[in-house]
C-alpha cells in the first residue's frame, strides 16, 4: 500500500517528520518498506523565467535562450524545444541536478555554445507523458525558487506492507486511524454527504447471501474529462495508472477510504438494473484486463438482465466499461462475502485492488455512504446530477464481544498496562468498551475489523500502541528435565555428515525433486514415486527423488564441466515415495582417483572396493555390523549390473553400492566412471546395536596360509565363509590377500589366496588342533565349491 | 716392575683411546689392551709369578687401570656412536618443503553446520529437537496452524501440492514451513513442551533471492506461564548465542495465523555501504508470538490452561549473514568450491 504524506494529511492532523512517521507505522504493525521523498529527486531543479529565445548559429532546430534563475545575470541554455520563448515560466535543473534515469546536468557545450542548465519537459521530471515540448508553469514563485516546493511536487510517497489481518489499513483512512491511536496526529473527520435521494429508475435485487448489501447511484450528463492533477499525482504514487475522471475517483475512494467500487456506462446496458446472484455455471465473461473468463455457480456474477457484467468484488466487464465518451453511469459501491472473493479470486487468479480488499474484508457498513461519496466526487470533477441511490440489502449484523480481563496484559502479553489505559487505547481505536468489572472489560470491536475474536487480539491491539519495545526482555527458567519428544534419526544424520566429510567427501545438499525420468531410472518402484502437481520446472523438478543419486550427478557433471578431475561429493538427505513415506539416506560419490599426480602417491583411479570400504565405514558408524551382511547383486538397473551390489541382512538392505551403469551416465553427459554408495540411515536407526563381549586371549595366534584355484564364478563370499565357518570360536579372521586371474591359469579359473588366523581363549593351540581346522575347510572348498588347493 | 710404569700406561692409553676417530680404530686399541694378548691382560697374567705381599698391590693398581681404559673406550665408543648417528642422519635429510601426501578433505554445507549450531543453542536454553514430515497434510500444513481454505495469508505459501492423497484422501502438500512440527508434537506429547524443529521447507518461488526449497527453524514453548515477555528473553538469548555477540532487537507487530499476537524480530545490524563507510540499520531476522489459541485446540492443548510462543526463522539466511555468504543459489548446487571456502570441517572447533 503506497500513500503520500499530504494524503494523509488530509485525514490525519499532523506535523510530525516523515522520520517519526514511518517509526510510528512501523510500531503500529505497517512495515515501511520504501519512503520516496519527491523533493529529494527534483533537487537543484528551479522556477526560471525565459527572458529571450535566439536562432541558434549552427543548428536550425535549437535555440538560444536567456533564463533568469534568480541569480545575478541570466543563465545561457539552449534549449530545442518548440515552444520556448521569451515570457515563459519553466522548470529550469541547473549543475548538480540529477534527473531520473541518473541524468546528471552539468555545463556543456552545445554544437559550439554554452549550456549552462536545461530547460525540462514533463517527461524529463517524470511528472508525465508530454515530451513535445518544455512545461510552461502557471506559478508566480520567484526565479530561482526551489520548483517542488512551488509547483506542489514536494510530496512524499510511503510504501507499507499491510498484513492480511487488516484490510480496513489498506486505506489512508485505517492508517490515519491507528496513528492517531498512536498520538502521532489527530484524526480528521469525514465530510458527510447530502444523503441522495431514493430512485425507482434504478433497479438493484440481490439473489445470494454472499452479497449482503449492494449500494448503487444513478449520475446523468457527466464529461469523462481526465481527473484533476492532485488525484492523479496521488493515484501515480499509489501506483494506479489515471484514466479517466470516472474511473480515477473509484479508485480514489478505495485507496483512501477502503471501499471498494466500480462504474457501468449505462449506454452499454440494457435497462437499469443489475443484480447480484451466483453465477450460472459455464457463462464467460471478458473481464476489463482483456481476458475470458469461465464462471461456475460459486463465483458471484452481478448480471445486467440475463447478461454478465462484472465478476462480484474482484473486476467489472469490459463490455459495460465507461471511456471518455460516457456521459450516464451507474456507480457501485456493494460488499461481498470475503472467503467467496478469496476462492474465486485464486481459482481465476485475478488480482486487483477489489479482491484484495474484498478477500481481507470491507466495512459493509460502508458500501451506502462511500457511494454517495464518491457520486459526489464525480459530479464536482465532470459535472452531470446525481439522479439518486439505490441501496439493497443491509450490513449483517453481527455480536462479537470479548470479554477481556486486562490482568491478562501481565499474565499472557507480558506488559502490565492497568485497565484504565486498556480502555483508553482500545476507544481510540474505535472498539466500544463497557467495564462490568474491576479489571474486566466487554469490548465490542469496530466493524472494520477484521480476525477480532479473542482476548489476545485485544492485547495485540494494546502491546502495539504501546510498543513491542516496551515490554520487558525475560529469560524464563526453564525445567531440567527435557521434554520427551525427540528425533533420534537427527542425531544419525549429524554424525554421518561428519563420517563422511571425515571420510573426505563434501556435503552438496542438492534438490529434492528432479526429472520423472531420472527418479524412474533410479527406483525400483516407479508406480510409488511421489510427483507434484504444479513443479517449478514440469520436466526438471516434477518428481520427488526416490534416490539421492540423481542429484549428486547433476553436481558432479557441473563440477566436471568446470573442470574437476577428482569428486567425493555426498549428501544426507531424504528420499520420497508414497509407499514407504520418507527415508533417511546418506549417499556418496566417487569420480576420478583421489588426486592428481603427485611426487609421492601414486593417482589411483578409484573403484567398486574403495566405496564399499566407505560404505562399511559408514555402516560402522551407525552401529551396524556390515561385514556380516550377506551381498547380492540386485542393485536397480543405474548400477553397473556386474559391478553392484547390496547388503542385506534378510530382508532389509542396509546399503547398496557399485558403479553407475554408463548407460545411466550418458544420459548425464559424463564420461568416465563414477562409483556410488547409499546408506539408508532409516533401517540403521531401526537395527539394534549389537556388540559381543571383549576376550582379548593372551595365548598365541596362529596364522596358516593356503590358495586355492576356482572356477571364476565362485564369489570371494563363498570362501570366507567355508573358512569362517570352520570353527566358529576358534577362527579370528580370515583374510585374502591375493587374487590372480590370468594366462598362467586355465580358461574360467581365477587363484585366491588367504591366510586363516586362530586362536583359543584358554590355551595356545597345538599343530594337530590348527591342522584339523584348516583341514575341514580345505574339504569345504574342494567338495562344495569345487576349487583345487595348490601347493 | 714399577708403578711408574703403570701410569704412564694408562695416561698413554686414555690419549691414544681420545685420539680415534672410529669405531674400528676404538676396536683395535681394545684388543691391544684388553684383548687375550692385550698389553693390560699380559699384565693381570704376570699376577700369579708375583709374591703374595705385591700381588695384591700391584693386582689393584693394575686392575685401576684396567678399569680406567674400559670406562674410557665406553664413553669414546658412545661419543663416536653418536656422532655416527647424526651423520647418518644428516644423510638422510629431506626436502620438508615438498608438498604432504594428498589427503581427501571433505567439507559439511554451510548450513548443515548452521542447523547443527541451532540445535546446540536451543537445547541448552531447554529446548528438544523433533522433526516433521516434509510430505505433509494441508491439515498440518495448514488448517491446525489457523489458516484455513481462502484464507489470504496460503497466497503468501505458494504451496507445492503433491498428485498423490494420503490414506484418508487429504490433500498432500510439501510443507511450507517447519510449523507443522509444532502441531504433531503437542499431538504426540502434548503440554508443557519445549521443543525446536529444523528442516527443509518448499514454496513454488525461484529467483535472485528464492530457492524453491530452502530451509527453516521452528521453536515452540507451551507451560502455563509463558508469556510475551519470555518469548522476547529466550529469542534474545537465542540471537546472541548465535551471532556470538550481544545482539540488539526490535520486535515489530506482524501478522502469522498461527500467533497472536505476532511479531517480528529486526536485529541491528552493521555492514558496509557503497561508499565504504560502516552504517547500521535493521534487519528482519525471525518471526514469533504467542501461540493461538485454535492452534492449541486443534493439538490437543487446553488453551484454558496453556499459553505459550513460537517462532521461526530462515536457516539459510542466517547462514548467509553469520559466514557472510552472498549467493543463495549456489548453496543448492552440489558446487565443491563454494562447499570447500564456506563449508566446516568435520572436527571443527567451536571458537
Amino acid at each position: 500500500m503506497k500513500f503520500t504524506y499530504s494524503w494523509l494529511k488530509e485525514l490525519l492532523d499532523t506535523d510530525v517528520s516523515v522520520e517519526k512517521l514511518c517509526e510510528d507505522l512501523t510500531q503500529l504493525g505497517h512495515e515501511v518498506e520504501g519512503v520516496e521523498d519527491h523533493a529529494e529527486s527534483l533537487k537543484k531543479v528551479v522556477i526560471g523565467h525565459v527572458l529571450e529565445r535566439t536562432q541558434h548559429p549552427d543548428a536550425d532546430k535549437l535555440g538560444v535562450c536567456k533564463v533568469d534563475v534568480g541569480e545575478e545575470t541570466a543563465r545561457q541554455i539552449v534549449c530545442g524545444a518548440p515552444n520556448v520563448r521569451a515570457g515563459l515560466t519553466v522548470a529550469v535543473a541547473l549543475d548538480g541536478a540529477v534527473l531520473p534515469g541518473d541524468f546528471k546536468i552539468k555545463p556543456t557545450k552545445i554544437r559550439g555554445v554554452e549550456s549552462n542548465g536545461m530547460i525540462c519537459s514533463a517527461r524529463e521530471l517524470e511528472l508525465g507523458d508530454d515530451h513535445d515540448g518544455i512545461m510552461e508553469l502557471k506559478c508566480d514563485a520567484k526565479p530561482g525558487s526551489d520548483f517542488a516546493g512551488a509547483m506542489g511536487h514536494d510530496d512524499t510517497t510511503i510504501e507499507v506492507a499491510i498484513t492480511p489481518n487488516r484490510g480496513d489499513a489498506l486505506s489512508v483512512l485505517g492508517l490515519a486511524r491507528d496513528l492517531a491511536a498512536l498520538g502521532t496526529g489527530t484524526l480528521k473527520g469525514i465530510q458527510l454527504p447530502d444523503r441522495l435521494p431514493e430512485t425507482e429508475e434504478l433497479k438493484i435485487s440481490l439473489e445470494t447471501e454472499y452479497c449482503p448489501v449492494f449500494s448503487a447511484s444513478h449520475i446523468e450528463g457527466l464529461k469523462n474529462i481526465p481527473s484533476p492533477d492532485w488525484m492523479q499525482q496521488r493515484l501515480k504514487a499509489a501506483g494506479q495508472r489515471p484514466i479517466n475522471a470516472v474511473v480515477d475517483v473509484t479508485n480514489y475512494i478505495a485507496f483512501t477510504y477502503g471501499q471498494p467500487l466500480h462504474a457501468y456506462d449505462i449506454s452499454k446496458l440494457k435497462g437499469l438494473s443489475l443484480t447480484a446472484r451466483m453465477a450460472t455455471e459455464g457463462d464467460t465473461f471478458e473481464a476489463l484486463d482483456e481476458k475470458t473468463y469461465k464462471l461456475n455457480n460459486t463465483d458471484i456474477g452481478i448480471y445486467n438482465g440475463d447478461r454478465l457484467v462484472g465478476i462480484g468484488g474482484i473486476m467489472g466487464g469490459e463490455n459495460t466499461a465507461v471511456d471518455e465518451n460516457t456521459t450516464d453511469i451507474i456507480l457501485e459501491a456493494a460488499n461481498f462475502d470475503k472467503d467467496m472473493i478469496a476462492s474465486t479470486g485464486q481459482r481465476l487468479m485475478i488480482l486487483s485492488e477489489a479482491r484484495h480488499r474484498f478477500e481481507r474484508g470491507v466495512d459493509a457498513h460502508g458500501a451506502g455512504f462511500y457511494n454517495a461519496l464518491a457520486a459526489k466526487l464525480v459530479t464536482d470533477i465532470c459535472g452531470g446530477s446525481i439522479k439518486g441511490q439505490a441501496v439493497s440489502g443491509a450490513a449483517p449484523a453481527e455480536e462479537r464481544k470479548i470479554t477481556f480481563n486486562t490482568t491478562r496484559m501481565e499474565s499472557f502479553g507480558g506488559l502490565a498496562v492497568n485497565t484504565e489505559e486498556c480502555e483508553s487505547i482500545l476507544t481510540k481505536l474505535g472498539f466500544d468498551v463497557i467495564q462490568i468489572e474491576t479489571n474486566i472489560l466487554e469490548v465490542t470491536p469496530p466493524t472494520f475489523r477484521t480476525m477480532m475474536d479473542t482476548d489476545a487480539d485485544l492485547i495485540e491491539e494494546i502491546l502495539r500502541v504501546k510498543g513491542y519495545d516496551e515490554i520487558p526482555t525475560i529469560l524464563p527458567e526453564l525445567p531440567k528435565e527435557k521434554t520427551k519428544a525427540s528425533a533420534p534419526m537427527l542425531s544419525y544424520e549429524r554424525h554421518m555428515r561428519r563420517k563422511l566429510a571425515s571420510l573426505g567427501y563434501t556435503e552438496a545438499l542438492t534438490y529434492s525433486f528432479i526429472s520423472r525420468s531420472y527418479a524412474e531410472a533410479f527406483t525400483s518402484t516407479p508406480d510409488t514415486l511421489v510427483e507434484l502437481e504444479n513443479p517449478i520446472d514440469q520436466v526438471t523438478m516434477s518428481t520427488m527423488r526416490p534416490s539421492l543419486v540423481p542429484g549428486l550427478l547433476a553436481a558432479l557433471k557441473a563440477g566436471i564441466s568446470r573442470g574437476e578431475q577428482h569428486v567425493k561429493l555426498a549428501e544426507v538427505g531424504k528420499t520420497y515415495d508414497i509407499k514407504t513415506g520418507e527415508t533417511w539416506v546418506a549417499t556418496g560419490l566417487m569420480y576420478g582417483a583421489g588426486h592428481d599426480a603427485h611426487w609421492h602417491n601414486t593417482s589411483t583411479p578409484a573403484d567398486i572396493y574403495d566405496v564399499k570400504a566407505d560404505a562399511l565405514a559408514c555402516l560402522d558408524a551407525m552401529q551396524v555390523r556390515g561385514d556380516r551382511m550377506q551381498i547380492s547383486r540386485d542393485a536397480h538397473k543405474s548400477y553397473h549390473p556386474g559391478r553392484s551390489g547390496s547388503m542385506r541382512l534378510g530382508k532389509n538392505a542396509y546399503a547398496t553400492f557399485g558403479e553407475i551403469h554408463p548407460t545411466t551416465l550418458k544420459s548425464f553427459g559424463i564420461k568416465g566412471r563414477v562409483f556410488v554408495f547409499e546408506i539408508n540411515l532409516s533401517a540403521c536407526a531401526k537395527t539394534p546395536m549389537k556388540g559381543g563381549a571383549y576376550a582379548p586371549s593372551s595365548f598365541q595366534a596362529s596364522s596358516r596360509d593356503f590358495a586355492f584355484v576356482l572356477d571364476k564364478a565362485i564369489d570371494a563370499e563363498q570362501l570366507l565363509r567355508a573358512f569362517n565357518g570352520a570353527d566358529k570360536t576358534l577362527v579370528k579372521s580370515v583374510n585374502i590377500f591375493d587374487v590372480y586371474e590370468g594366462d598362467k591359469l586355465p580358461e574360467g579359473k581365477k587363484s585366491v589366496a588367504l591366510r586363516i588366523t586362530l586362536q583359543a581363549q584358554d590355551k595356545t593351540l597345538t599343530d594337530d588342533e590348527i591342522n584339523t581346522i584348516c583341514g575341514k575347510a580345505v574339504k569345504t572348498v574342494e567338495t562344495k565349491l569345487g576349487g583345487e588347493l595348490r601347493t | 716392575m714399577s708403578t711408574v710404569n703403570l701410569s704412564a700406561l694408562k695416561e698413554q692409553s686414555l690419549e691414544s683411546i681420545n685420539a680415534l676417530n672410529t669405531p674400528t680404530d676404538l676396536e683395535g686399541l681394545r684388543v691391544k689392551l684388553l684383548g687375550k694378548n692385550g698389553e693390560i691382560t699380559g699384565l693381570l697374567k704376570t699376577l700369579g709369578s708375583l709374591p703374595p705381599e705385591e700381588r695384591k698391590s700391584f693386582g689393584g693398581e693394575v686392575n685401576a687401570v684396567r678399569s680406567a681404559v674400559t670406562e674410557a673406550l665406553a664413553a669414546r665408543k658412545e661419543k663416536l656412536d653418536a656422532i655416527a648417528l647424526e651423520e647418518k642422519l644428516m644423510s638422510e635429510t629431506l626436502d620438508i618443503t615438498l608438498p604432504a601426501s594428498p589427503l581427501a578433505t571433505g567439507k559439511i554445507h554451510p548450513i548443515s553446520y548452521v542447523m547443527e549450531e541451532l540445535e546446540t543453542i536451543m537445547e541448552r536454553i531447554g529446548f528438544t529437537t523433533v522433526q516433521g514430515p516434509e510430505m505433509e497434510t494441508d491439515f498440518f500444513n495448514f488448517t491446525a496452524l489457523n489458516i484455513p481454505e481462502n484464507h489470504p495469508a496460503r497466497q503468501d505459501h505458494d504451496t507445492f501440492y503433491l498428485k498423490n492423497k494420503d490414506e484418508n484422501g487429504e490433500r498432500m502438500v510439501l510443507r511450507t514451513q517447519t510449523s507443522n512440527a509444532q502441531i504433531h508434537s503437542m499431538m504426540a506429547h502434548g503440554a508443557p513442551l519445549r521443543v525446536m524443529s529444523v528442516g527443509r521447507v518448499y514454496r513454488c518461488d525461484s529467483d535472485m533471492t528464492h530457492t524453491p526449497q530452502f530451509h527453516q527453524m521452528e521453536g515452540l514453548c507451551v507451560d502455563k506461564n509463558i508469556t510475551f515477555a519470555h518469548m522476547k528473553g529466550v529469542l534474545h538469548r537465542f540471537l546472541t548465542e548465535f551471532f556470538e555477540r550481544d545482539i540488539k532487537m526490535r520486535l515489530r507487530p506482524a501478522y502469522f495465523p498461527f500467533v497472536e499476537p505476532g511479531a517480528e524480530i529486526d536485529i541491528e545490524w552493521t555492514y558496509t555501504a557503497a561508499d565504504g563507510t560502516q552504517k547500521t540499520r535493521w534487519l528482519e531476522i525471525l518471526g514469533c508470538g504467542m501461540v493461538h489459541r485454535n492452534v492449541l485446540t486443534n493439538a490437543g492443548v487446553d488453551p484454558e490452561e496453556y499459553q505459550g510462543f513460537a517462532f521461526g526463522v530462515g536457516v539459510d539466511r542466517l547462514t548467509m549473514l553469520k559466514y557472510g555468504v552472498n549467493d543463495l543459489r549456489t548453496m543448492f548446487e552440489g558446487n565443491i568450491p563454494f562447499t570447500h571456502h564456506f563449508g566446516m570441517d568435520a572436527a571443527k572447533v567451536r571458537k
